[in-house]
């Protein structure tokens, strides 16, 4: 009891102390823990994490064929085409070849093969993330009223929306996925059109990639498999690089864009951006940030979100700031905001911007396009209690509900990403904190029912 | 990625928050948990959990720092796996950090053992405020992340013999402090 007492009560001091120490231990030499864990650390660790947080890969043996007879009932033929299949528009740049990846772009633009079309539809399955009453999950929320939980989703109730695309869930780095070589030669211009966009030189850049080293090879294999076989891919690369004086630009294998501002990038003095700053401040700011990455990002026509964050335990209000391109049609557009967004990541402390993150699709992993229930029906599914919810067990009543969305939604350890219907819900009348109410989110799978399966829950806990 | 980015992911409900966090501190982690599990299989389990619990927990949680939050999930994470297996099991650096502090915790004036919990914790930081860096980090190093004492000579380049001697000036001390306190008895 005396050490459990005190082993809590060291959980429980201020995260200062944590600060300080750990700061030692991303310094110097490397512990006990090289002893195992140079081989855990550089890929294996992700092969496990995906093992226990992603129960089940998402590989063409995991889906189910529907029974014969149990066909769609899908009046409107299901366009199959991936609608995100750009060409990349690329000119040749009269660079020489640097290092082990070519940093010329090619004259022609290249397109990835489409998705085959797969009929009947396969089934799709989700997992619950219900977490024993430990935070509110995603899309959860601290506010004062209901109504600051502000976001621009071109989604409307009034939308005519028949089907929407289902997209196998990536694998990122180190992770059982590795891109083909034309999804890597897709990645490399990808990479390469971001750099140039940003006005880095191309001729004196080098492209690396995240392949262990000889000997942190070595110590992976005789670590993790020890005589076992190492699969072919292994050591394939999943993310290439572009490291300059300004940026660090990072193009990964689910073709999703990083670049990181080596030196935050001031906003113009009229533009401020802190805790605390409000809306119009913020809209300011995603105005700004839009034309000024438009190109970057290669949108025709581009809408700005400002969405809010809720408040943080010391009550200051916060905004997220990201960018999209609305398209002609109201499903593409609703693909674009939620898969296809970019991220601007503003530093709160000098109002600074440190870093974009620009979300991509792969239009190879789409797995089909599905017909889409009702807002209606998600509301009755939603009253049958037929909702993912990290923290929202019981069935909230209707009048606690106090917005409906169409979204998709990454969640970890799903299969696919797919859209749901998210209803968010007042948690309780009394605040959670201060004078804080908290709205909780419960997801619905907009997916047509039989098309779709629910699995075990995801095992993880916390305190359990 | 710096931590205000991968907040942002997690606010977005993006699960490359997950893999953005364990390209960054997930060696820390792996590190904490391995000192406390001793088992490879055990310390990816705790890991693993105390990643969805991030996941679960921002929002509304904003973390700052990032790190610490981590790292003070994944040793929770971790001790739960440890008492779940510790019947079987006891021979983690988490055990022999533990075994040192020999002496009795109490608060007769406490019911609530939550209360004695937050109560202790304020205590230890009142002792941690009045020590050196130096002291607070290996004091931390031994006691929350459950090093040994080579690995925390290798750590801060004190001696080991340096080590063993701060510790047990430490403890020494935090006894006399919880004892003025009233939380400690023979």
């Amino acid at each position: 009891m005396n050490k459990k007492k005190f082993s809590d009560a060291m959980s429980e001091i201020d995260d200062k102390y944590y600060v300080e120490a750990s700061e030692y231990l991303s310094k110097g030499s490397n512990i006990n823990w090289v002893k195992f864990a140079a081989a855990v650390a550089v890929l294996a660790i992700v092969v496990f994490a995906t093992f226990k947080l992603f129960p089940q890969k998402p590989s063409g043996d995991n889906i189910t064929e529907l029974p014969k007879g149990s066909t769609t009932t899908v009046e409107k033929p299901i366009d199959t085409k991936p609608i995100d299949t750009k060409p990349i528009d690329t000119k040749t740049v009269d660079t020489k070849p640097a290092g082990k990846y070519s940093n010329v772009l090619p004259s022609e633009p290249i397109t990835l093969p489409e998705a085959p079309i797969q009929n009947p539809l396969p089934k799709i399955t989700y997992r619950d993330f219900k977490n024993n009453g430990m935070g509110l999950g995603p899309g959860g929320l601290m506010a004062y009223d209901a109504s600051e939980l502000v976001n621009s989703n071109p989604w409307n109730k009034d939308m005519v929306i028949d089907i929407l695309p289902v997209y196998k869930a990536p694998y990122i780095k180190g992770g059982e996925t590795k891109p083909t070589k034309d999804e890597l030669e897709y990645m490399r211009i990808l990479l390469l059109k971001t750099a140039k966009s940003l006005g880095v030189d191309l001729e004196k850049v080098t492209i690396t990639d995240d392949v262990p080293s000889e000997e942190q090879k070595a110590a992976i294999i005789k670590k993790v498999f020890d005589k076992n076989p190492v699969p072919e891919d292994y050591f394939d690369p999943a993310e290439l690089r572009i490291d300059t004086n300004e940026f660090l630009i990072k193009v990964s294998s689910d073709f999703r864009v990083f670049i990181d501002f080596k030196k935050n990038m001031k906003l113009p003095d009229d533009y401020k951006y802190r805790e605390n700053a409000g809306y119009d401040d913020a809209v300011k700011i995603a105005e700004y940030l839009k034309s000024k990455y438009n190109e970057l990002l290669g949108f025709k026509d581009t809408k700005i979100s400002v969405e809010s964050k809720g408040y943080n335990i010391y009550l200051e209000k916060s905004y997220r700031i990201l960018i999209y391109e609305s398209l002609p049609l109201d499903v593409d557009t609703i693909v674009s905001y939620n898969l296809r967004q970019a991220l601007f990541s503003l530093d709160y402390e000098d109002g600074t911007l440190s870093a974009i993150f620009i979300e991509n699709i792969n239009p190879t992993q789409k797995v089909g396009d599905y017909p889409i229930i009702t807002i209606d029906r998600a509301t009755e599914l939603f009253k049958e209690g037929k909702f993912i919810s990290a923290s929202v067990s019981k069935v909230p009543d209707w009048d606690t509900v106090k917005k409906i969305e169409l979204i998709y939604l990454k969640v970890p350890g799903q299969d696919y990403i797919l859209p749901y219907y998210e209803f968010t819900v007042q948690g309780g009348s009394e605040p959670v904190y201060k004078d804080l109410l908290a709205f909780p989110s419960c997801y619905v799978p907009a997916i047509e029912p039989e098309f779709i399966e629910e699995m075990e829950p995801l095992k993880g806990n916390f305190n359990r | 990625m710096e931590d205000g980015m991968i907040i942002e992911l997690f606010y977005k409900r993006s699960e490359d928050a997950i893999y953005e966090l364990d390209a960054k501190y997930g060696k820390l982690c792996r590190s904490i948990a391995f000192n406390i599990l001793n088992d490879i299989h055990d310390v990816e389990e705790s890991v693993n959990d105390g990643y969805l619990g991030a996941w679960n927990s921002i929002p509304p949680a904003t973390p700052n720092p990032l790190q610490a939050y981590i790292c003070k999930i994944v040793r929770n994470t971790s001790l739960n796996l440890y008492h779940k297996k510790s019947a079987v099991n006891r021979n983690s650096n988490f055990d022999i950090a533990m075994d040192e502090l020999d002496f009795q915790l109490s608060s007769p004036n406490l019911v609530e053992s939550e209360v004695q919990v937050k109560e202790l914790s304020r205590m230890i930081q009142g002792f941690l405020d009045n020590q050196k860096k130096e002291n607070r980090v290996v004091f931390m190093l031994r006691y929350a992340f459950c090093y040994s004492y080579s690995q925390i000579a290798k750590k801060t380049g004190i001696s080991e013999k340096n080590v063993s001697v701060i510790l047990t000036r430490l403890r020494r001390d935090l006894k006399q402090h919880l004892t003025e306190k009233g939380y400690y008895y023979e």
